[in-house]
């Protein structure tokens, strides 16, 4: 089994991917950080981020396969799934020689993997626009945490920035420690540590309240129903929820 | 009385009328401004039966002049009466949005002194937000039937969907639970936003290429409500009103609420409310919107019910064998959609992948059909699926086995007295959607 190990970024993952492909070698896995080399007869091919060498190959990507394999290439790295690198080496693989209509070969093994996860990364994304809830903090800002299963933080801030334009907001990925920030002009990305939760503002619990009792009393009791509700929304998102936690 | 205690009676009120939709309407945010809304619609959160919460669902007040027979706010039920004012539904609203615990605002009314009256204060309150707060997410109302043309023209210029709920199918049910809201009233306000919306969509066709575009009228279109089980009504029946709606009066979605016993009436009957029938309801209403199927089709052209123990789409398959088997490699796509577990989504996917590739059934499965229904009806290259007999009542003996268990045996012998609604174990059956 071959081994190549990279510093988990994209660039890192897509420069090991590169010489790979360059090398026609098969077997392989994709290791970013801390990921464990246990294999006592694996061979290990360390690699260091090239930035010219992955956007030739990026680019290439949108040549032969089109604009949408290369956002599904990107999709499937902020899965962060932990067989990511190999999905999208196999896809990359496929798709340069099957060419334009590599997503039409759903079925295909070196495809429909691929789109599962890139599914999974699109779905949460989607989700997250509605279950993001923001706090009026101290500062006049709009304070959310979230803890997705997927790195999609950078999927959401543009929605956020579009729709909540007038308010100073932040969208704390909690389990990742970076954040998207909004200052009224222009959102970017973060890397945030912080010590304590931000205190809330006078009015704050108030608004929660009126919420909290809204969402009970909006429910018809005779179709009480919490399987199918739980279907909608895991447990593991009701944390950040005002309304479940 | 505060805030918090009309929130609590004005939300209680409103949450008989289940539309939950917030999508059909792209809005972009303006400079200055807040709020766009999202045309593909979001869902923010799923309150305790099971149902998505999108909006902030509220009556302005529920001080009722009728005293309609189904209704919880009628004027003779004894309960605490309340109005909300504009700036209360504004700062709820905004505040709300803000959070991101809603994508807009669902403002519904009972009618207070009369239609006209009812329909301004409306108005005043969607002005306010709109105008003053600058507010560009989703906002949906109800028209007061008999309500002024004139109401109707303005209000339509402020939101994204404006509706109408028809709630009994048919006149006579109407005069006998609801006399004072005429059927002529609710299909001229019905017909009035149908007009304006087709009207107002020609006008800016027009206007685009001239200059700036003229304000759009109810944008994510009409849709209304009927209730089922209070009345008589057959399903056939309520199904091809649905059908009437959609073809002339070019309705976006009929919603169809079980009917919950509210207050104590000789005229209703006193029942668990029918969750599977109004399930069944939503499975044919989708077959009608996005199957290409006719009403005729699902009642084989007489006055019954839908089938409370087989879903629509099957039940019209096995009453066709003679059209299947269909070859999945060669059909045309609205043969593929008349399958049993192919649903919009494979459907596309089948033909999708069909350009590229030959399919046998373990691509059918990895496309996401459900092969324990499709497998009759479909054929692989020439091939079967597998020796199963295909006569009607060898697959139906087959599918009940299969998904109901023990239990089908049991809801079989209940079925024969009346239409008992039983308790449902199928989760699904609360869910307001009709995907098969």
């Amino acid at each position: 089994m071959l081994y190549y190990l990279h510093d988990g970024s994209f660039y890192g993952l897509m420069t090991a991917i590169n010489e790979s492909i360059t090398r026609g070698q098969h077997a392989i896995e994709f290791l970013g950080q801390g990921a464990p080399a246990g294999d006592l007869f694996g061979d290990y091919i360390t690699v260091s981020p090239d930035e010219a060498q992955s956007e030739k190959l990026l680019q290439s990507i949108r040549s032969r396969m089109g604009g949408e394999a290369l956002a599904n290439v990107m999709y499937c790295y902020l899965s962060e799934a932990a067989n990511a690198g190999s999905l999208i080496h196999n896809y990359i693989r496929a798709g340069l020689k099957i060419g334009k209509n590599i997503d039409s070969h759903l079925t295909d093994e070196n495809v429909k993997p691929l789109h599962d996860t890139v599914f999974k990364v699109k779905k949460e994304s989607y989700r997250m626009l509605g279950l993001v809830r923001f706090r009026l903090v101290e500062n006049n800002l709009y304070y959310a945490a979230i803890e997705p299963d997927h790195n999609i933080t950078a999927l959401i801030a543009p929605h956020f920035s579009r729709r909540l334009a007038d308010q100073n907001w932040l969208i704390h990925d909690t389990k990742r420690n970076i954040a998207a920030r909004y200052d009224r002009r222009a959102w970017d990305i973060i890397e945030i540590n912080i010590d304590r939760a931000p205190r809330d503002s006078d009015r704050e619990l108030f608004y929660q309240g009126l919420w909290k009792s809204y969402f009970k009393n909006i429910a018809i009791g005779e179709r009480k129903n919490p399987r199918l509700q739980r279907q909608f929304i895991p447990r593991r998102y009701w944390k950040n929820l005002v309304e479940l936690s | 009385m505060d805030i918090q205690e009309k929130l609590t009676i004005l939300a209680m009120s409103a949450k008989y009328d289940v539309s939950c939709s917030s999508s059909g309407s792209r809005r972009e945010n303006s400079p200055g401004g807040i709020g766009n809304a999202a045309n593909c619609g979001i869902c923010h959160t799923w309150s305790d039966d099971g149902r998505c919460i999108s909006l902030l669902k509220i009556l302005m007040t529920n001080n009722c002049i009728y005293d309609c027979a189904y209704c919880v706010n009628r004027s003779s039920n004894d309960i605490p009466r309340t109005a909300f004012t504009p700036e209360e539904i504004a700062d709820l609203t905004i505040n709300f949005y803000r959070r991101n615990y809603i994508e807009g605002l669902f403002l519904s009314s009972a009618v207070f002194r009369s239609p006209n009256y009812t329909m301004e204060m409306v108005i005043r309150a969607v002005e306010l937000i709109r105008i003053r707060y600058r507010f560009n997410g989703y906002i949906h109302i109800k028209a007061m039937p008999g309500a002024d043309r004139a109401l109707i023209q303005k209000a339509g210029l402020l939101v994204d969907r404006m509706s109408v709920n028809i709630e009994l199918p048919s006149q006579k049910s109407l005069e006998y639970l609801a006399p004072q809201k005429t059927k002529r009233d609710i299909l001229s306000s019905m017909n009035e936003i149908s007009t304006s919306i087709t009207a107002n969509r020609g006008e800016r066709k027009k206007a685009k290429k001239a200059g700036p575009r003229l304000p759009r009228f109810v944008p994510a279109g009409q849709s209304t409500q009927l209730i089922v089980g209070a009345s008589p009504e057959k399903d056939s029946r309520i199904i091809k009103l649905s059908e009437s709606l959609y073809d002339k009066l070019f309705l976006k979605r009929v919603y169809y609420s079980a009917f919950v016993p509210v207050s104590a009436d000789s005229r209703l009957p006193v029942l668990a409310p029918p969750l599977r029938r109004e399930h069944r309801l939503y499975q044919a209403d989708w077959l009608l919107r996005f199957y290409g199927f006719t009403a005729d089709e699902l009642f084989n052209g007489e006055d019954q019910d839908l089938d409370p123990d087989i879903d629509p789409k099957f039940s019209w398959a096995i009453r066709n064998l003679h059209k299947f088997p269909v070859e999945i490699n060669k059909a045309d796509y609205e043969m593929i959609l008349r399958v049993p577990g192919i649903g919009v989504k494979s459907a596309n996917r089948i033909i999708r992948v069909r350009r590229v590739t030959q399919l046998d059934f373990d691509d059918l499965k990895k496309i996401g059909v459900v092969l324990k229904r499709a497998k009759y009806f479909v054929i692989c290259r020439g091939k079967r699926f597998d020796n199963t007999a295909y006569n009607e009542s060898a697959i139906k003996s087959n599918l009940l086995a299969g998904e109901n268990g023990p239990k089908g045996s049991a809801r079989q012998l209940l079925l024969f007295n009346e239409r008992l609604a039983l308790p449902d174990p199928d989760p699904s059956a609360s869910a307001i959607t009709g995907e098969l």
